[in-house]
């Protein structure tokens, strides 16, 4: 576990070099400032986080047309929160969960479907199949 | 010719994929891997990527389909196919099993190397996508014992011809 470092205000905050070099955060790096917290990220952590390499905007689009086609499934508008949302719970009471308790409760159900190996059932592939690679 | 590129979701995807979904139904701002694991799925497509998940995660789907948010499962299967196990399966989940690998895992993994879709037309996937950091520790550890013995496996399998690392 990584000690606290208290860090000394010199015309704003002073973080040593050899601070810097202990956190292994590369030679680039973004500083984050959000209410409450400052984050220093490696810079290939926050170039990595969206897949295919989207940007922000792409993200912003994507997220917003996938809203757009929810609400439009379910009517325009929110589920009730005390509708049946997954395994035996409603969203309400599944949004209470932490993460752990999440996990387990999908560990749970997929416990039911996870076959021994020796009863698994293999099938055949095709003669010109495509192999991965 | 391997085709698109085949990526294999396992069951903490599908999971952050339907709570991120639920989330935006509900007007709530998803986590960061919730987004990541919508952006995956909505953008695999338009990217020349195709997206399967395991025969038994489609099973869990499927048997509590009435009880599973019915929004957010209709996005969600539209956008995948099922990868099913293909001979030679069992052998090489059984050598993952003796690497110490959860069963859960190794069939994951197993699939990513012998697992077919429903028209026995592919063979494998390219990318195995996780969220479960001890698993991509271990496989990061293992990847070259395991391509090894892989390579001896598959060098004896006969006239198919895999030959791919996993």
């Amino acid at each position: 576990m990584a000690e606290p470092i208290v860090l000394a205000e010199r015309k704003g905050f002073w973080i040593e070099e050899r601070l810097l070099r202990q956190a292994q955060l590369g030679e680039r790096f973004q500083v984050v400032v959000d209410p409450g917290e400052i984050r220093i990220l490696p810079e290939r952590t926050v170039t990595a986080t969206l897949p295919y390499g989207a940007t922000e905007d792409e993200a912003r689009t994507v997220l917003a047309e996938v809203r757009a086609e929810v609400t439009a499934l379910y009517g325009g508008q929110a589920p009730p929160p005390d509708q049946p949302y997954f395994g035996d719970l409603t969203w309400r009471e599944y949004q209470a969960l932490s993460e752990e308790q999440r996990r387990v409760l999908w560990d749970r159900i997929y416990a039911d479907f996870n076959l021994e190996i020796e009863t698994v059932e293999e099938r055949d592939v095709r003669p010109d199949t495509l192999v991965a690679g | 010719m391997s085709g698109q590129i085949r990526l294999l979701l396992d069951k903490n995807v599908v999971r952050r994929y339907f709570e991120g979904v639920s989330a935006l139904a509900r007007g709530l701002a998803p986590t960061e891997e919730e987004q990541q694991a919508i952006l995956l799925v909505h953008l695999a497509r338009g990217k020349g990527q195709r997206l399967f998940i395991p025969v038994e995660i489609s099973n869990l789907l499927q048997a509590h389909r009435h009880q599973i948010a019915p929004a957010e499962m209709l996005m969600f299967l539209k956008r995948v196919d099922v990868l099913h196990p293909s001979r030679y399966f069992k052998r090489w989940a059984r050598r993952l099993r003796e690497r110490t690998f959860t069963r859960e895992d190794a069939k994951v993994l197993t699939l990513g190397t012998f697992g077919t879709d429903e028209a026995g037309r592919i063979l494998g996937a390219h990318v195995v996508v996780t969220y479960d950091r001890p698993v991509i520790r271990k496989w990061e550890q293992e990847r070259a014992k395991v391509a090894e013995h892989l390579l001896a496996m598959t060098s004896n399998l006969g006239s198919m011809h895999y030959g791919q690392a996993p």
